[in-house]
Formats: C-alpha cells, sequence, structure tokens
C-alpha cells in the first residue's frame, strides 16, 4: 500500500481545493500570533532594555565617598582587584578638581568653574551604551578633555575643538594662574552626564592639584615650590561596581573598612521592585495571550477535522489505514500554522520596525524598543507548529477511532 | 465437484441501534455467498439493508456473531469478528481497500478530486497503475466526458457512475452497493443497473446490492435474499437469510 504519499497529496488537495477556508484558518491564526509576536518583541526589546539599563547605568553602579580622607597605592590595588569592581580611579581633593575657566577663542564662549572628574581606560561613563556607538576616546597626557554635552553646548565646543584652559591659585600672597591649551578629544551625550564638567586624564588633575597647593608642573612649564618625592596619596576616588547587584556588598564593605560612601542601593531596590512587577504583569499577559492562542489553534483545528469527517470517512472506506487518517488533518494542519506564522512575521516586521524608528530618538546603541531573535522566532514557529499537529493529531486520531460506517451515513 | 467454499459465512450476526425511546435489530441467522455470485437485498426503507451492506463492506462493527468470516477468492478466510473484537481497523481497512469495492448511496466521492482521481483513487493506494482502465470504465459508463470534472460539477447519476467506476477500477472480488440508481430517474436507474451488473460479471466479482425498488424477476442470475421483519414491543428486529 502507498498509504502515505496518497494522504500527503490528498491533504494539499483539499487544502487548495478549500482555499477559501484555508485562508480563513490562516488569517485567524494570523490574528492572534503576531499580536503575540509584538508582545514578546517589546519583552526582548522595551522591558530588557529598560532592565539592561538599570543593571548596567553607571549611575546607579557608581560608589562615592563622603568626604576626604588619604588612600595609598595599597589600597587602590586592593580594592581594584575584587572582581565585583569594574572601575576605579583616584581623584584629588574636591577643592582642587576643577579648571577656573574653560575658554573657546573661536567663539568667544566660556565656562566658569568647570568640574574635573578623573577618567581612565574603562571609565563606565565613556564605555556604557549611554557613551553611545563607540564612545569618546579615553583622553590622556596634560593637553587632553572630554566635555560633557552640557559644557559643550555652552562653550560652542565639538570633539576636535581646541579651548584655553585656566587655574588660578594664590601663593605667596600672590594672585596667579596657568594657562594652557587642551583639545576636546569627545562629547558625553546628556544621559551619561547632565552637569557641567569635564573628564579629564588622572595626571591633569593631579598637576592642577599640586599647582594649587603652590607646586611646579615643569611638564606644563607652571612655576613652583619643588614637587614632594615619594608616593602620593588621594583624597577621594571613583568606583564603579560590575553591575547593580554587586552595590550593596561593595558599599558594606567600604563602610566595614571605615570608609563612607554614599550609593543608590535605595533607588536600586525601588526600581528592581517595579521591574520584578513590571515583568510579572507581562508574563501574566504573555501567558494569556499563549493560552488564548493555543486554544484557538486547537479550536480551529479541532472543528476542522469535525468538518472533514466526511472526508475522513470515505478516506477510512477505501481502505487507508489510521496512521493516514491522522495524518490527513496534521498536514493541513502543519499547513495552516505555517503559513498563520509566516502571515504573522509579516505583520510583526514591519510593525517591530515602525515602533524602533519612532522611538529611535530615546534608543541606545544596540537598544531596540521591539527585538525578537531568530531563537525566538524559531520557537514561535516551533510551538506553532507543535500545538497545531499535536492539536490535529489527536483529532485524527479520534476520527480515525470511528467506524467508517458512522460517517459514511452523512455521504 | 465441491462448492466453492463462499466470500461471506455470518451465522448469528447481530447489529443493534437504540434510541428515540425505540431499538432496531437487524438478525442474520445465516447467510452465505458465494464467489461470482450476485445477490439482492430487498425491503422497505429502514429495514436494515444499509446496515447489513456496512457490515459486509467492514465499515460496521457487529454486536455479536457466531461466524462472520470473509473469505476472498483464492485466499485463506478471515475471521472478521476476530478483528472487530480486537479492534484491528487497520486489518479491517487493508481487507476493505484490496477485495471490497462499495457503491454509496449518493456516491461518495472526495469533492476536491477529479472524477479521473476519485476512480483511481483505490488503486493508487495499492500501488497499482490503473493504466488504460479508468478509460475504458469511463467508456462503458458513458462518463469519459466527465473525467476531469469534479463531482460537484457532475449530475446525480454521473457521479453515481463514477462511485460505481470507483469501486470496479481496483478489480475487487467483492462489490457492494446501496442503492446505487436511487437518486436518479427511472430510465437512467435501469440503463445503470445493467451496465453495473454487467460489469460485475464481466469481471468475476459477487455484488451485494440493497434496493427497495427493484424487480428481481427482471433480472436472471440473481439471488434475492430472505427477508422479514418482528415486532417485539418497540424492538424492531429484520432478518436477512439466505
Amino acid at each position: 500500500m502507498r498509504a502515505t504519499p496518497e494522504i500527503l497529496r490528498l491533504a494539499y488537495r483539499d487544502f487548495a481545493h478549500e482555499r477559501r477556508i484555508s485562508l480563513c484558518f490562516v488569517l485567524a491564526l494570523m490574528a492572534v500570533l503576531a499580536p503575540l509576536l509584538i508582545l514578546f518583541g517589546l519583552k526582548f526589546g522595551l522591558v530588557d532594555t529598560l532592565a539592561q539599563r538599570l543593571v548596567e547605568s553607571p549611575v546607579n553602579r557608581e560608589i562615592q565617598p563622603l568626604g576626604s580622607r588619604d588612600y595609598d597605592q595599597a589600597w587602590f590595588d586592593r580594592i581594584g582587584a575584587r572582581p565585583d569592581v569594574a572601575f576605579l580611579i583616584p581623584n584629588t581633593r574636591r577643592i582642587a578638581a576643577s579648571l577656573t575657566r574653560l575658554l573657546n577663542t573661536a567663539n568667544g564662549q566660556d565656562l566658569r568653574v568647570v568640574s574635573m572628574i578623573p577618567t581612565g581606560t574603562g571609565d563606565p561613563l565613556l564605555t556604557s551604551g549611554l557613551a553611545g556607538a563607540a564612545g569618546p576616546a579615553v583622553p590622556t597626557g596634560l593637553t587632553e578633555l572630554v566635555l560633557s554635552a552640557a559644557a559643550a553646548r555652552k562653550l560652542g565646543a565639538a570633539a576636535g575643538d581646541r579651548l584655553v584652559a585656566r587655574v588660578d591659585r594664590r601663593r605667596d600672597e600672590r594672585d596667579e594662574q596657568a594657562l594652557w591649551e587642551v583639545t576636546v578629544t569627545g562629547i558625553l551625550p546628556d544621559a551619561a552626564m547632565a552637569e557641567e564638567a569635564a573628564l579629564v586624564p588622572l595626571p591633569l588633575l593631579v598637576a592642577t592639584e599640586d599647582y594649587r597647593d603652590g607646586l611646579a608642573v615643569p611638564a606644563l612649564g607652571w612655576k613652583g615650590a619643588p614637587v614632594r618625592g615619594g608616593p602620593r596619596e588621594f583624597a577621594r576616588f571613583r568606583l564603579y561596581a560590575v553591575s547593580i547587584y554587586a552595590v550593596a556588598g561593595l558599599a558594606a564593605d567600604l563602610a566595614a573598612d571605615g570608609v563612607e560612601v554614599r550609593t543608590q542601593v535605595t533607588e536600586i531596590a525601588g526600581m528592581q521592585a517595579l521591574d520584578r512587577n513590571l515583568s510579572r504583569v507581562f508574563w501574566l499577559i504573555a501567558m494569556i495571550g499563549t493560552l488564548g492562542f493555543l486554544a484557538s489553534l486547537a479550536a480551529n483545528l479541532l472543528a476542522n477535522v469535525e468538518r472533514k469527517r466526511r472526508e475522513l470517512a470515505v478516506v477510512r472506506l477505501i481502505g487507508f489505514p489510521t496512521r493516514s487518517l491522522v495524518l490527513f488533518p496534521v498536514v493541513q494542519a502543519l499547513l495552516v500554522a505555517l503559513l498563520g506564522a509566516v502571515a504573522a512575521l509579516a505583520v510583526y516586521l514591519p510593525v517591530a520596525t515602525a515602533l524602533n524608528i519612532w522611538f529611535a530618538d530615546s534608543l541606545q546603541h544596540d537598544e531596540s524598543i521591539c527585538r525578537l531573535l531568530p531563537t525566538h522566532l524559531l520557537i514561535a514557529l516551533a510551538a506553532t507548529l507543535l500545538g497545531a499537529a499535536g492539536s490535529a493529531a489527536w483529532a485524527g486520531w479520534r476520527a480515525a477511532r470511528i467506524e467508517p460506517a458512522e460517517g459514511l451515513r452523512e455521504v | 465437484m465441491a462448492p466453492s467454499p463462499p466470500v461471506y459465512l455470518c451465522q448469528g450476526l447481530i447489529k443493534r441501534r437504540v434510541g428515540g425511546g425505540t431499538a432496531f435489530e437487524l438478525l442474520v441467522p445465516e447467510l452465505r455467498i458465494a464467489p461470482g455470485e450476485v445477490v439482492v437485498l430487498q425491503g422497505a426503507s429502514g429495514s436494515g439493508k444499509s446496515t447489513l451492506l456496512d457490515l459486509l463492506a467492514l465499515a460496521l462493527r457487529p454486536d455479536r456473531a457466531g461466524i462472520f468470516s470473509f473469505r476472498p477468492e483464492h485466499r485463506a478466510a478471515t475471521d472478521l469478528w476476530r478483528l472487530w473484537q480486537r479492534d484491528d481497523l487497520d486489518g479491517l481497512g487493508q481487507l476493505r481497500g484490496t477485495h471490497i469495492g462499495y457503491v454509496l448511496q449518493t456516491g461518495g466521492l472526495l469533492s476536491f478530486l477529479t472524477a479521473r482521481e476519485n476512480i483511481a483513487l483505490s488503486c493508487r493506494l495499492l500501488g497499482r497503475d490503473p493504466g488504460g482502465l479508468i478509460e475504458r470504465l469511463a467508456e462503458r459508463l458513458d462518463i469519459s466526458a466527465q473525467l476531469d470534472k469534479r463531482p460537484g460539477q457532475l449530475s446525480v447519476g454521473e457521479r453515481q457512475r463514477v462511485a460505481i467506476a470507483r469501486a470496479l477500477a481496483h478489480r475487487p472480488g467483492v462489490v457492494l452497493a446501496d442503492e446505487p440508481t436511487a437518486s436518479v430517474d427511472p430510465l437512467n436507474a435501469a440503463r445503470i443497473l445493467d451496465l453495473f451488473l454487467d460489469l460485475v460479471r464481466q469481471s468475476g466479482a459477487c455484488a451485494v446490492i440493497a434496493s427497495h425498488d427493484w424487480r428481481p424477476e427482471r433480472l436472471p442470475g440473481v439471488r434475492v435474499l430472505e427477508h422479514r421483519i418482528e415486532r417485539d414491543g418497540d424492538l424492531t428486529r429484520s432478518l436477512f437469510w439466505g
């Protein structure tokens, strides 16, 4: 007997013959699956992006020292070696960590009292998604800096511009000032830093601190008392944990070490609770949607098999075996599922593209509002095909158990 | 010379139907149908002719049977009652598909296949090439012009003739026909009946035909089964034997 190839042919011929009804089944499946794909797309795009931002945001990972203390190199080496530390760099006294004035000689715009923040390789403000696709280059030496967006606006400066920096001091009852030219190597986006500030290499910060302390900075030709020898100690530091989950532990260890710090722990806990609850709401909706989809799929296919009792009875009468009667609705269900999934994808893709375009301004590099990976689509397709085949096989098996004459009486 | 063993041998074959406060029982005390024999079931509507044909087509489960065996020509007898008890629907289906052709009252054609494909289906299932057989059958049944049409495009009489061709195409040893001319006008009915019997006799198959209005005396060489209706309260019992 050539039952299997014959039943495959019959199933397809019937599906094609009833093309309008088949199209209705396909559209019905698409109507349920497409919103589900978009919902999951939003979950893996919007919800995950927000959660990722929460976890990765340098603002939430920063641990700021309260007050000043003397931190030696051994302390920095010890803390910097911890696996829960993402970035650590010494910082000078707050009073010394500012430029008196920055001037853009090209347009005459200037900025007074500009905070200087030490930076270096691995600085989350330069490397996280907040900094954009490539991120500004890390400034080096004594004549490079990265401006915050607010500072750049005030100065009318862009990357590559040259500015004149000034630091004032009072030494031996006389006011003195040091002027030197600096190059803007990059601009931080607003999301990374709101204040008017400049990210500068540690040596530049050390140089200005020394200058303010009345010391000479030979590299920049600034005169003053000779530089003290011996290892240097720093009053403050910039510290970032690897993730928001590491912040509380790190802060506790520092506190135990006698270092008072300020963190976003309370805000993080609040945001995490919100994230958890939002995720629960999403999964609840997704679960109800998925169950609805599977119920709708099963109901449609079961109804189709009921409708096909006559054909199945004739096929049985002609001598086709049970597996053929199961295969007949399964093949048709798989065709419906495949075409419905493709149609749902055809709806999902433009909707996802439109959402991502509409929200492009709010997105950072590599972020999407609506996103499904190929793996997600394959899982959706596999679930649809399996659900369809399972429902149809069950209905077909039930139909196959009926004696042919039961269906024939309707013929 | 010993008589050929019967194709069907039934003893104490019973099928009951209950519903609507009434009960119907088909009882076949004894039935033997020999190879090549043409048998007619006559009786009023509702007398159980279709039920008996369904039982003989292995398409309906009997409620009880003393003996219910099927012996296609040149084959060993198969105990149908045992197959039903074992719920071996595939075994029954294989016997049916190989050895039985069944003409249903309203054709029973698959609407999504052409007449040609409907006729060829049994052959294709068995892996046989119908070759020119379809054209020859169609020519005899005068449906050559209809072979590439779907059942929905055919008249009732044409569908009936396509169903006859489908029942004969795979050369079965048994042909069953349930009121094959009931849906056509008397002139066409007589013509279809003559063609049907002619083809059956040419094929050498045995045939069992259910009809409520035939006059068998006009059909030589046809055996009519004995039939009686008994009523016992709410139970109507229909007996066929012979």
